[in-house]
C-alpha cells in the first residue's frame, strides 16, 4: 500500500516538476525568440539609417536588400510625429524594440529592397541636402501641354531621381513613364521599361510625337506607381488619382494638388514636389502621406536653412573688412533669416515668393564674391537653381 | 509480544524508508528548483551585462556618428557644398560659435546632449599661451573653438585630424588641428 502511494506520489511530483521546467523552458525560449526577432529588427533598422547618413555623406548611390533578406515579418512604419531629440517631425522606422529615427531628411518609398540617393538644392551659397530611398517605383507623368515649360518641369523632377540602369542583379527599379488618355506608356516606351537615362533622352527627343498624349489618364497603373500630371491649371477631372502639378508662375513658385485633399501646395523647389509624388495620395493615420512629408520636408529646411542664414550673416559681419559686399550679404542674410523665422511662412505666396527673391539676391551677391576670388569657387555650384 | 512487535517494526521501517524517498524526491525538487533559479539569475544577470555593453558601445557609437557629421558638415566646412570633407572654415566656426542658441541649434542639426571643440595646433609664433579662445572680437589670433562643452559632466569622446581654413586671415593658410567630440554620459 505504501509503495503504491509513494508511486503515486512519484508520478504527481515528477509531473509538477516536469511542468514546471518545461514552462520556465518554454517561456523563456518564447521571450528569448522575440528578443531576438526584435534585435534583428533593430539591428537591420539602425543599419538602415547609417546607409541613409553615409549616402547623405558621401553622396555615393547604394541598394539597401536587408529588409528583403531578412525572413522576419519586417514592417515600416511611417509618422511624422514630433520625435525628440530632433526638433522636426520625423520619419521613423517601427519595430517591435521601438522607434528608429532617420535623422537627415529622407523620402521614403518602402520596398523589399530600397534604392537610397542624394541630391540636393542650390542655392548657391548653400547646399541644402536630402535623400531619396525608393522601392521599387514607376513614376508615370500626365503632361496636359506640350509646352518646353512642362517638358522642363518633367525633366527637373525626373533630374533629382536616381538613376537604376546600370545597376545589376535585382536591385530596386525607378522608372518612368506616361500616360494619355487610357493609353499607358510604360512597358515598351524606351525599347522595354524607361529609367532615368533613357527617359531623359526621350524627353530630348521631344514627346510630341507620342500619340494620345496631353489628355487626362483613365489608363489602368502599374504597381507601386505614382501619377504626376503637369497642367496649366488643374482642375479635378484632369487627374484620377496622385498630384497634379501647375506650371510655375514668373517668381518661380507651382502650386500642386493631392488628389482628394482639396489643399494648394505651393512648391518652391523641387524637394517639394518629390515630397508630393514620393508620399502621394496615400492615407495614413496622420493624413494624406505627400501631405505629412511635404510639411516635414519643409520644416526640415526651414530649420536648416535659418541657422545656416543666422550663421553665415554673423560670418558676414566677421569678413566686412576684406569686401564691403559682405554688409550687403550679411543683410540680405538677416532678412532670409526673418522670413524663414515664421513657421509657416511656406504656406503664403507672397512670403514664398519673397524668400525666392531673398535667395535670388544673395546668390548674385555671393556670385560676385565668387567672381572676386573672396570665395571658394571650385566648391561651389554656380549658378544656383532657385525656384521650379 | 516479540511476535506481536515484529510486524510494527516492519510498517515502522517501511513507513520509514517512504518517508526517507519522499525526503529525496523533496530534496531533489528543491536541488532543481536552486538550479532553474540560478539558470534565471544568471540568463538575467547575461541579458543585463549584454545591455550595459550595448549601451556603452552606444555612447562610442554616437561620438563617432557624430565625429562623421561634422567633419562633412556645410556649417563647418570651407565652401557651400560637402564635396571636400576635414576642412573646416575659421569664420564659420566663429560665427557658428557665437550665435544665439547655440546649443539649441547644435541639439537641432545634430541631435543632444554631446559637446566638439576644435583646435588649432601652431597659430601663432608670437603666443604665449598654447590656447586661445576665439571671440567675436579677437578672432584672428585664435586657435580653439569650443561647442556646448561642460567640463563637469563626464563624457566618452573621441578625436580626429583636420584642417583649418584660416579664412579670417586672408593669407590663404591652413593649419592643422583637432576636432573632438564628446557624449554626455551622465
Amino acid at each position: 500500500m505504501a509503495a503504491s502511494i509513494f508511486q503515486a506520489f512519484r508520478i504527481i511530483f515528477g509531473l509538477i516538476i516536469a511542468v514546471f521546467v518545461l514552462y520556465f523552458f518554454l517561456t523563456y525560449a518564447g521571450v528569448y525568440g522575440e528578443t531576438e526577432e526584435a534585435r534583428i529588427q533593430n539591428s537591420i533598422a539602425k543599419n538602415f539609417v547609417a546607409t541613409i547618413n553615409n549616402v547623405y555623406q558621401s553622396g555615393t548611390q547604394f541598394s539597401f536588400t536587408q529588409f528583403g533578406e531578412s525572413p522576419l515579418d519586417f514592417d515600416i512604419f511611417l509618422d511624422t510625429e514630433y520625435n525628440p531629440p530632433i526638433h522636426w517631425p520625423g520619419i521613423s522606422l517601427g519595430t517591435t524594440a521601438g522607434k528608429v529615427t532617420l535623422t537627415v531628411p529622407t523620402l521614403l518609398i518602402p520596398g523589399d529592397d530600397v534604392v537610397v540617393y542624394r541630391d540636393s538644392v542650390n542655392l548657391g551659397w548653400w547646399e541644402f541636402y536630402f535623400v531619396e530611398a525608393l522601392g521599387n517605383t514607376a513614376v508615370i507623368f500626365v503632361p496636359l501641354d506640350d509646352s518646353d515649360d512642362a517638358i522642363g518641369l518633367i525633366r527637373k523632377i525626373v533630374d533629382s531621381m536616381p538613376s537604376t540602369e546600370y545597376v545589376q542583379g535585382e536591385a530596386p527599379k525607378v522608372t518612368f513613364g506616361l500616360c494619355g488618355g487610357g493609353t499607358l506608356y510604360y512597358d515598351d516606351l524606351c525599347g522595354g521599361r524607361c529609367e532615368k537615362d533613357g527617359f531623359n533622352e526621350l524627353l530630348n527627343n521631344g514627346i510630341g510625337s507620342v500619340s494620345q498624349l496631353f489628355s487626362a489618364c483613365t489608363a489602368g497603373l502599374p504597381a507601386n506607381s505614382r501619377l504626376v500630371t503637369v497642367s496649366g491649371s488643374c482642375n479635378s477631372e484632369d487627374y484620377s488619382s496622385g498630384v497634379c502639378i501647375e506650371m510655375p508662375g514668373s517668381s518661380g513658385t507651382a502650386e500642386a494638388h493631392i488628389k482628394g485633399s482639396g489643399e494648394t501646395y505651393l512648391c518652391k523647389n523641387v524637394l517639394d514636389l518629390l515630397a508630393l509624388i514620393t508620399g502621394g495620395d496615400e492615407q495614413t493615420v496622420h493624413g494624406f502621406r505627400g501631405s505629412n512629408y511635404y510639411t516635414y520636408v519643409n520644416d526640415m529646411f526651414r530649420e536648416q536653412v535659418l541657422i545656416a542664414a543666422q550663421m553665415m550673416s554673423g560670418r558676414a559681419e566677421l569678413l566686412a573688412g576684406t569686401s564691403p559686399e559682405y554688409s550687403t550679404f550679411k543683410d540680405i542674410m538677416d532678412s532670409i533669416a526673418d522670413v524663414l523665422s515664421e513657421p509657416d511662412y511656406y504656406e503664403t505666396h507672397s512670403s514664398v515668393d519673397n524668400l525666392l527673391g531673398l535667395f535670388e539676391q544673395a546668390d548674385d551677391v555671393f556670385y560676385s564674391l565668387l567672381s572676386q576670388g573672396l570665395e571658394y569657387k571650385e566648391y561651389a555650384k554656380c549658378p544656383a537653381e532657385i525656384g521650379l | 509480544m516479540p511476535s506481536r512487535n515484529r510486524p510494527v517494526k516492519a510498517r515502522g521501517a517501511k513507513t520509514l524508508s517512504g518517508q526517507a524517498n519522499i525526503m529525496e524526491y523533496v530534496l531533489m525538487t528543491f536541488f532543481i528548483f536552486i538550479i532553474v533559479v540560478a539558470l534565471i539569475i544568471f540568463l538575467s544577470a547575461w541579458q543585463v551585462s549584454q545591455m550595459e555593453i550595448t549601451s556603452l558601445g552606444s555612447f562610442s557609437e554616437r561620438a563617432i556618428e557624430n565625429l562623421d557629421s561634422l567633419k562633412s558638415t556645410m556649417y563647418l566646412l570651407k565652401g557651400a557644398s560637402m564635396s571636400v570633407t576635414s576642412m573646416l572654415d575659421d569664420s564659420k566656426l566663429t560665427a557658428l560659435m557665437h550665435m544665439d542658441n547655440l546649443c539649441d541649434n547644435i541639439e537641432k542639426l545634430f541631435g543632444s546632449n554631446f559637446y566638439f571643440e576644435v583646435r588649432a595646433f601652431e597659430y601663432s609664433e608670437s603666443a604665449e599661451s598654447s590656447d586661445k579662445e576665439c571671440t567675436l572680437v579677437d578672432y584672428l589670433d585664435c586657435n580653439h573653438w569650443s561647442f556646448c562643452r561642460d567640463e563637469d559632466r563626464p563624457a566618452t569622446s573621441y578625436v580626429m585630424p583636420v584642417n583649418i581654413y584660416r579664412k579670417t586671415l586672408n593669407d590663404g593658410r591652413t593649419d592643422i588641428g583637432m576636432l573632438r567630440v564628446g557624449v554626455y554620459g551622465d
